[in-house]
């Protein structure tokens, strides 16, 4: 996965550094797409993005909604989760369809 | 309480500033009123800060909470001065017994400036309160 | 026919081999990286940067609106030290990039210097009004720059439609 980086203060060396590391240290050495995961990790962010964009809806309406950009960076990722399982779901029909029209 | 809370920051001090300007506009009508015994009582306003912890107390916890039981300022009291001056105008049917009547110790010039500085105090209120609603509008933009 | 049975051998090959990796990949999975590319370092560090800079525009607002409260002292927010010195050092490594980010916060400082006004309130409204601007526009910057971090996550997940 891609960690986007914006640089803060002093862009060149920050991005010297970044850029020498760009094995991010969580992730495990595959050489393989795990699909299943991806699709997994796809679900499960809509699920608590969707989550916490019902917990804001329920603060505004409860009236404890200050810092209006939280509610608005949180629309904006349970869109974009959404998003992702959309087009991940499409890709998988893509190839199943594929592979289904070879075995002929 | 309500959406977007940071404006009651702002807001509760032009309430409390045209309060100001009220006490003393009201002196300053008073300045040379007299009703015999008793004597018009100065009045000033007393403000101090004012502190919204809602539900719960949660003040000193950490910083953000602190923060957020902000409230801006408020008139906490009005304290009345009941002191007088002496003029000396025996014509006046409500003289005392040496020709002496009492009137309000308020100097308009003070009243004046008190008004000027809270008409400062809510222009200076006025930027904070659209600026904090730019900021809010600004927000907006992020799923844009 | 000798066709047919070769591909259906070798489809049965590939669907062996499908499961296989499969298999492996259920032993290997990584741990769930939860939300990894919604949680990045730029993501993290923009939402705490405008978490910040809100709190910067209550306590400001909260010294304005108390310039003439006796006995009241100015405050101020604190941001963004801990990641300035780290920088400043030019030969830090990603980790302690990470870590520096997770523990950014937001400190509350108190001006007890003493005052120019009898009353013991200490509040510079000048000073204050020019803080004020300075948070108005850091907000706008800020929401720029997430709003274009955003627009090219979706950019990316929908190639570009």
């Amino acid at each position: 996965m891609v960690t986007p980086v914006s640089a803060a203060g002093n862009a060149e060396i920050l991005n010297k550094i970044l850029a020498a590391g760009a094995k991010p240290a969580k992730e495990t050495q595959e050489s393989f797409i795990p699909f299943e995961s991806i699709f997994k990790e796809a679900v499960n962010n809509v699920k608590l993005t969707e989550a916490v964009v019902q917990a804001d809806a329920i603060k505004v309406a409860a009236g404890d909604a200050d810092a209006l950009h939280t509610l608005t960076v949180d629309m904006a990722k349970a869109d974009i989760a959404l998003q992702m399982l959309v087009q991940v779901r499409n890709k998988a029909l893509e190839a199943y369809n594929e592979i289904m029209r070879i075995t002929l | 309480m309500s959406f977007l809370r940071s404006l009651n920051i702002p807001g509760s001090s032009l309430t409390a500033q045209k309060f100001r300007m009220e006490i003393a506009a009201q002196n300053m009508a008073n300045a040379a009123s007299n009703a015999g015994s008793r004597v018009y009582a100065k009045k000033t306003a007393v403000l101090g800060e004012r502190r919204d912890y809602g539900a719960f107390k949660r003040e000193y916890s950490n910083a953000v909470n602190e923060i957020n039981s902000y409230g801006g300022v408020e008139v906490k009291s009005v304290t009345e001065d009941a002191s007088f001056k002496v003029e000396y105008d025996p014509q006046n049917p409500l003289a005392d017994e040496n020709g002496y009547v009492k009137i309000p110790n308020i100097d308009t010039t003070e009243e004046m400036i008190e008004m000027m500085l809270a008409s400062r105090a809510y222009e200076a209120n006025v930027t904070a309160f659209n600026a904090v609603k730019q900021m809010a509008e600004k927000a907006l933009e992020i799923g844009k | 026919m000798a066709n047919a049975n070769s591909r259906a051998g070798c489809f049965s090959f590939v669907l062996i081999y499908f499961y296989l990796v499969l298999f492996y990949c259920r032993k290997n999975i990584r741990r769930f990286q939860m939300r990894s590319y919604l949680e990045g370092l730029s993501f993290q560090v923009l939402q705490k940067s405008l978490d910040a800079v809100w709190l910067k525009q209550r306590v400001i607002n909260n010294n304005i609106a108390n310039a003439e409260t006796p006995g009241y002292k100015s405050r101020q927010v604190k941001f963004g030290d801990t990641l300035e010195k780290l920088i400043k050092k030019q030969s830090f490594d990603k980790q302690s990039l990470e870590k520096a980010v997770a523990e950014l916060k937001p400190k509350l400082l108190v001006n007890n210097s003493t005052s120019d006004s009898e009353s013991g309130n200490n509040v510079v409204l000048d000073k204050e009004e020019i803080e004020l601007a300075r948070a108005q526009l850091e907000y706008s910057y800020i929401v720029a720059m997430l709003a274009s971090e955003i627009n090219r996550l979706k950019y990316a997940i929908n190639s570009g439609k």
